[in-house]
């Protein structure tokens, strides 16, 4: 334990240099620091989303999905009913006026994630930053949270992986989901393998506690919708474009 | 009596035939495989018994705080003890001469770390054309 | 009314069968959980759509039937209704037998079966599921408690008290079993309003079928005798209630929680639904065995008593497998006004087999009941002699 103590009192040192320098020349560093400093922990001071406008998703077009697999080593297996799919992409069709509509569906962030409630280990958990994870240490892969989740955003290992990538750990009998490309914003980067991979630029990531982010901008223009918004769980995931 | 004891060089022969030609062992025999680098973030001594303690720490912390430090993280680990050899090719989690393997087998204790965490550093999976 | 007298169970060929049909399942069983557990669930015919299989329609249709098998036993001690006094003993015996059976295929299910530890260790009290297991755990004990004031006749003073607690922990329960689907606001088939009170309705019908079972084996056929005429007239009003509080989900689902196109989706399509909800359940579940326990048609007590306790055993998996399936293969709607498709399945009905596996998994938690049942008969006095 000795060395876990020496280890903490380092960490709480560099935390508290760093939090020194927050406060002595708080205007320069807020403003250009936006993201956090590799070592400090996450903080409620963020809440992390995502905006899709729908009139941007060309049909047809996987791009996001792709470099969301790719990102996260999810590689197909043994089909599409048993294969993971932290995004897919979603055709709407309006039963009146036969519009069409497409967007990606991936995990919506709740800010009331049913699957937190009703984990019976606490293996779902939310983030300090809104991030909806799954502790794949105590999941014990009872699907329970795949029962409870109102977008099937959630899906079980069906089978043993081997060659995970180092920052997407994922293994059989154990439940996951799109992570918002934690590791990525851990790392201070201001985007997600899908929002860099969509060609029309369709989706924002972003901030939605800071007023000034893009994210935030949009939102205040254009509106965003919630998916099932009846449920209301305060979704991370808002959609632009979907008229009712 | 001379068939039995030539029937039991039969046996023994191949059962230890490995620590002439093969990995390297310690004093008990246990295989010990070559990390690179000069030296671990603790001396072996502290590993060896601390190890799990300092890996579970780090987990939390990276699971629920986001911290994503060098130090204690298993992705470093398997960087500095998951080599190739001269094939380059590097021992699987379930193989004995895989690092972490190599002690957990000999003495029972069963780890499920690589049931979920890939086995192998980021660079041989990218060679192997699973990963772009 | 005189203290009645016990026996233990001897080696009848109805006890040796038992035995021998028991262990032959819980060994298929084994090979069934240990390759969903060595491959994974893709063997199965589980899939990211239908999460919850025939295991969990197996396990939870044992758990529900556990609850209700304690009601002889409760009507003895919080009703004192005499006549069901010497009943009351194997009663909580088959209660505790099926609850272990309906755990043990639950927990062979899970995804990491290894980690039952961390199950036990690591509570969310805000899940209903990590309740349960407390609920679970508490009733095992609670009917062992029961149990032992009946069995040991200086506890006797303890029995009521023991008796209502069991039976006071038991709703709870089975109304906590209900509420993991009722709590499922995601989805149109659950409705916390009457899913708890449902299970407590069904408990009671499909746990005396078990109990109903277990003694047309193992009474002799003097007790049996004096006890079937009465037992056969509170199963045929259990067997109605349930049938009623069937009727009640399904018309609360049309006209209260507008599930309509979900209640078509059951009642009228070309799935396996329609038949089990119209055909199974209702008559081979319901009308079959009360017209059985009626009329007899020239059956012993015993054929009568086990063949109809199997035939509402029969509707009773065809219920909840509607019930558990039906409800996860029917799609949730993801935009209003809007109709869903995707790679993912999304607004499709999406089909489900159990595969072999499953099912091998599944049967043993029925093995896993025989088989501590007929442990239990042969070590205590449970069987009740006839004067």
């Amino acid at each position: 334990m000795k060395y876990i103590d020496q280890y903490r009192r380092r960490f709480l040192g560099t935390a508290s240099a760093a939090f020194t320098g927050l406060s002595i020349a708080p205007g320069i560093l807020l403003q250009t620091v936006h993201a956090k400093a590799v070592d400090e922990a996450v903080t409620s001071q963020y809440r992390w989303g995502l905006l899709i406008d729908t009139n941007l998703c060309d049909p047809g077009c996987t791009d996001c999905v792709e470099a969301c697999h790719q990102e996260n080593g999810i590689r197909e297996i043994h089909g599409p009913e048993t294969d993971a799919q932290w995004i897919r992409k979603v055709t709407l069709k309006h039963k009146k006026t036969e519009h069409i509509l497409n967007m990606p569906v991936m995990c919506q962030h709740c800010a009331e994630p049913p699957c937190v409630d009703v984990c019976p280990t606490g293996a779902s958990f939310k983030r300090a930053d809104g991030i909806v994870l799954v502790d794949k240490h105590i999941c014990i892969g009872c699907r329970y949270c795949m029962m409870a989740c109102p977008y099937k955003a959630r899906s079980f290992i069906h089978e043993k992986l081997s060659d995970q990538l180092p920052h997407a750990p994922r293994g059989k009998g154990t439940v996951e989901a799109c992570t918002l490309c934690v590791h990525r914003i851990d790392r201070g980067e201001n985007t997600t393998a899908c929002t860099q991979a969509c060609p029309n630029g369709a989706m924002t990531f972003g901030d939605l506690k800071d007023p000034q982010s893009q994210i935030s901008k949009k939102l205040a223009e254009h509106g965003g919708r919630e998916l099932r918004a009846k449920l209301k769980l305060d979704t991370g995931v808002r959609y632009q474009g979907i008229s009712s | 009596m001379r068939f039995a004891s030539f029937l039991f060089l039969l046996w023994v022969i191949p059962l230890h035939a490995g620590e002439l030609t093969g990995p390297d062992r310690d004093a008990n025999g246990n295989i010990v495989p070559t990390p690179k680098g000069e030296a671990c973030v603790e001396p072996a001594e502290v590993m060896r018994r601390e190890h799990m303690n300092l890996l579970l720490h780090k987990r939390d912390q990276t699971m629920y705080d986001g911290i994503r430090t060098k130090r204690a993280s298993l992705n470093e680990c398997i960087d500095c003890h998951v080599t190739p050899d001269a094939n380059g090719k590097t021992a699987r989690a379930d193989d004995e001469t895989f690092f972490c393997s190599s002690c957990h087998i000999a003495a029972s204790v069963s780890i499920d770390c690589f049931d979920c965490h890939g086995d192998r550093p980021l660079d041989m999976i990218k060679n192997s054309g699973l990963q772009k | 009314m005189s203290s009645p007298r016990y026996q233990t169970l001897t080696s009848s060929p109805a006890f040796l069968a038992s035995l021998i049909i028991g262990f032959v399942v819980l060994g298929i069983a084994a090979i069934g959980a240990f390759n969903m557990e060595h491959e994974g669930h893709y063997i199965t015919g589980m899939s990211n759509q239908v999460v919850w299989g025939m295991p969990h329609v197996l396990a939870i249709f044992l758990i529900v039937s556990a609850s209700g098998a304690l009601n002889i036993a409760s009507i003895a001690s919080v009703f004192n209704k005499d006549f069901y006094k010497p009943l009351a003993r194997l009663s909580a015996v088959v209660a505790i037998a099926l609850l272990v059976g309906g755990l043990a295929v639950i927990l062979l299910d899970l995804g990491r079966p290894d980690r039952l530890l961390i199950a036990m260790t690591h509570y969310n009290f805000r899940s209903i599921f990590a309740w349960n297991i407390i609920l679970y755990t508490g009733f095992i004990g609670l009917a062992g408690v029961y149990l032992w004031t009946m069995l040991d006749w200086q506890m006797e003073q303890f029995k009521r008290a023991a008796g209502i607690a069991a039976f006071s922990w038991r709703l709870i329960l089975t109304a906590g079993t209900g509420s993991i689907f009722g709590v499922l606001v995601a989805r149109e088939a659950y409705q916390i309003a009457i899913m708890g009170p449902m299970f407590i309705v069904l408990s009671l019908g499909y746990g005396q079928a078990f109990y109903m079972i277990v003694i047309g084996l193992f009474m002799d056929n003097k007790q049996l005798s004096e006890v079937s005429k009465r037992l056969s007239r509170l199963m045929g009003v259990m067997i109605m209630c349930g049938l009623a509080v069937s009727v009640i989900y399904h018309l609360s689902n049309w006209f209260l929680f507008d599930a309509r196109q979900f209640e078509l989706y059951l009642l009228n399509s070309e799935t396996i639904f329609p038949i089990l909800l119209w055909g199974i359940h209702p008559v081979i579940g319901c009308i079959l065995p009360i017209w059985l326990l009626r009329s007899g048609s020239g059956l012993a007590d015993s054929q009568k008593l086990t063949l109809s306790g199997i035939l509402v055993i029969i509707g009773g998996i065809s219920q909840f497998y509607a019930l558990v399936i039906g409800g996860q293969s029917f799609p949730m709607p993801l935009v209003e006004g809007y109709s869903a498709t995707s790679s993912f399945f999304d607004g499709a009905i999406v089909s489900y087999t159990p595969s072999l596996w499953e099912l091998m998994l599944g049967s043993g938690g029925f093995a896993i009941a025989l088989l501590l049942i007929v442990f239990c008969l042969r070590l205590f006095r449970l069987l009740p002699v006839s004067k």
